[in-house]
């Protein structure tokens, strides 16, 4: 065990492999800065360039650009107001008003000390779960198998758009998408249309590539780009980082801990991610606050608690996609083609196979946590002057990355015409309010789903009881049903106390 | 409206496919559960769904009605789009005869005029270090057979890689 955890970190500061963490970094940054450039985007569009690379090399680049590009998004949010990604959302209503006061430096000091202790808080949580919850997994038969894809899509009604109906509908799509191709069990051919391009069904990263970053580019020309520059930016006076002080980092203590295990665990919870983490990572620090309503006037608890919390979520998103096989996030869900590339399959099996590899993955989380100390001093010195780069240069960009990309992957054209028809399919979906993320979800666990079922099928002579008589499988059946329905119960609870606070006003 | 719609392409497409699987060869020995019978079963989920979206946007509707209509219109601007869209469609169909890095250049001069860039010069400098940068990363460093294209577009590339 402590030789694995010797031999990961060996393989982590080896130096191929410290230069592709640093180049995942600056692609973070970069993403993190530019708002409307997420992070499931730019991991789709890296994921070819790591074709020819080690498998490790190329995991290590996108875990990098995760985390980096889950804190990147603070520099904006504080400095300007606008939150570069979606987790840094909270840290608006602290950041911004310390930055106001004249204490920029200050909040971007916390915010950078603040992601990378969460972030390693989780990656200590992340080695510590994950190889016990494997050795469990390692166990499952089919029944579990399906059991388990089941519970993987059930997510799908929480990620995405905001219709649950509409959410479902995605994912049930991404199912049949999955069924393109040469069946699994008898060989034969489905939808193939007699082209061979479609035998080995319809490619995955190609199409990943079309749905987050073509359909992303046509959504931006759409709403009309005013001389290729986007508004709301002004270019400030120099700032100072000013890293928290000892007295500051005892007196938060609890709000780092408090947040840390939050993030984690709504992380390791399919569906939910950094956002949701960020979210309550700042309810809770309110709610056990001495002065509560000191909150959103620009006080340090305001950046420690939120910051602390998306960024711990990132290391628990990759506990189910490690030990389960079944992504918790977008950006987890993209990231599997990077394994997939490899010939790898996330799941108990590679736990058990590749403990180097996953042992090294754990290292990678830790100096990626690490590098953002580095990202942070980078990007408020150099990388915030981008921000003004238009539209009408990174726009062309994206598009050529998504074209050579699915051409180099297996140097063929038909997957440069699988990515263009996924980023009309991603464009027209996106704008009826069709999630994307569990689209790909059900592209992802399709297969799985469809093989297991028929294998435990066919070994109980066709007696669908074996799927609930196994605990185990009943059991993930039963949390599946439960996730699915939770945006309906949570809606419904929302609702009444909506009304009990319209009655009470 | 757009959910009413939307739900019934769903389902003109899921019975066409739903046709199509009636067609799968039979295999001998996988007679129950055999090939067809999961693409049958996402496909009437995704029927099933599709009714749900219908009634559930029915439904809507019939409330809408007696609440008043004030949503802001968005700006869109549908002509940058479908020009982007058409542009990307004939790159990519252009590829196989311009070859890949003579198709490129072109489309990101068209590309970036079409997302405001209004200095030639700056066009041209873009899309030529974008083309060269792509040249030397893909058919230089990690030899990635980029198509050729066809007659003298062929006969160049094979003068660079």
């Amino acid at each position: 065990m402590l030789e694995l955890f010797a031999f990961g970190f060996y393989t982590v500061l080896m130096p191929v492999n410290l230069l592709a963490m640093v180049v995942g970094m600056l692609i973070g940054l970069l993403i993190g800065i530019l708002p409307g450039l997420g992070g499931t985007m730019a991991v789709a569009l890296i994921i070819p360039f790591t074709f020819n690379l080690e498998p490790i090399t190329g995991i290590l680049i996108l875990i990098s650009l995760y985390c980096t590009s889950t804190y990147a998004g603070s520099i904006t949010a504080i400095l300007f107001k606008i939150p570069g990604e979606a987790p840094s959302i909270m840290t608006i209503l602290d950041g911004h008003e310390l930055a106001k006061k004249g204490q920029a430096g200050r909040a971007l000091g916390m915010a950078i000390f603040a992601s990378t202790l969460g972030g390693i808080f989780s990656t200590i949580c992340l080695a510590a779960v994950s190889i016990p919850l494997s050795t469990v997994a390692i166990e499952f038969g089919d029944a579990e198998y399906f059991a388990m894809a089941v519970m993987g899509l059930s997510v799908c009604s929480g990620i995405g758009g905001k219709s649950v109906l509409k959410n479902v509908i995605g994912a049930v799509i991404g199912l049949f998408l999955a069924t393109f191709g040469t069946s699994p069990i008898s060989g034969t051919h489905r939808f193939t249309f007699g082209y061979s391009g479609l035998l080995m069904g319809i490619t995955f990263i190609p199409a990943v590539i079309g749905l987050f970053a073509i359909s992303e580019v046509f959504e931006e020309v759409e709403r009309g780009l005013k001389g290729g520059q986007r508004e709301g930016y002004k270019r400030q006076e120099k700032v100072r980082i000013g890293m928290p002080t000892w007295e500051e980092i005892k007196y938060l203590k609890w709000t780092f801990l408090r947040s840390g295990l939050i993030g984690t665990i709504i992380g390791i919870l399919p569906g939910v991610g950094a956002t949701t983490a960020a979210f309550f990572g700042y309810s809770e620090a309110v709610r056990w606050s001495k002065h509560p309503e000191k909150f959103g006037t620009g006080i340090i608890e305001g950046i420690a608690a939120p910051e602390t919390a998306n960024n711990a979520a990132t290391g628990g998103a990759m506990v189910p996609l490690l030990t389960l096989g079944i992504p918790g996030s977008s950006v987890t869900a993209v990231m599997i083609g990077a394994f997939l590339i490899h010939g790898l399959r996330p799941g108990p099996m590679m736990m058990m196979q590749q403990e180097k590899l996953v042992y090294s993955i754990f290292a990678g989380y830790f100096f990626s946590n690490l590098l953002i100390i580095m990202a942070g001093i980078i990007g408020i010195k150099f990388v915030i002057r981008l921000m003004d780069f238009p539209y009408h240069k990174v726009g062309p960009a994206i598009l050529l990355f998504a074209v050579i990309g699915s051409y180099a992957i297996n140097n063929s054209m038909s997957d440069v015409y699988v990515t263009l028809a996924f980023g009309f399919i991603g464009y027209v979906m996106k704008k009826q309010g069709f999630g994307l993320a569990p689209m790909i979800l059900g592209m992802i666990l399709g297969d799985m789903a469809e093989v297991s079922l028929r294998r435990a099928m066919l070994l109980s002579n066709f007696d669908p009881m074996i799927l609930i008589n196994r605990p185990i499988s009943a059991g993930l059946i039963i949390f599946a049903f439960l996730s699915l329905c939770y945006p309906l119960i949570q809606k419904y609870f929302l609702k009444g106390r909506g009304k009990e606070e319209l009655a009470s006003s | 409206m757009n959910n009413i719609v939307a739900g019934l392409i769903l389902i003109g497409l899921s019975i066409f496919f739903f046709f199509l699987t009636t067609q799968f060869p039979i295999v001998k020995g996988y007679q129950q559960m055999g090939d067809a019978f999961w693409p049958r079963a996402v496909l009437l989920v995704l029927i099933g769904l599709s009714i749900l979206l219908i009634v559930q946007s029915l439904l809507k509707r019939r409330k809408k009605e007696s609440a008043q209509k004030t949503s802001p219109k968005e700006v869109l601007d549908r002509p940058a789009l479908f020009k982007t869209m058409g542009v990307m469609i004939v790159y990519i169909l252009c590829i196989p005869y311009l070859g890949f890095l003579f198709s490129t250049f072109l489309a990101l001069m068209v590309f970036s005029y079409l997302m405001g860039d209004r200095k030639t010069s700056s066009m041209v400098y873009f899309s030529l270090g974008m083309t060269v940068a792509t040249y030397l990363i893909f058919a230089l460093l990690i030899y990635t057979a980029l198509p050729r294209g066809v007659w003298i577009f062929k006969s160049l590339s094979n003068l660079l890689y």
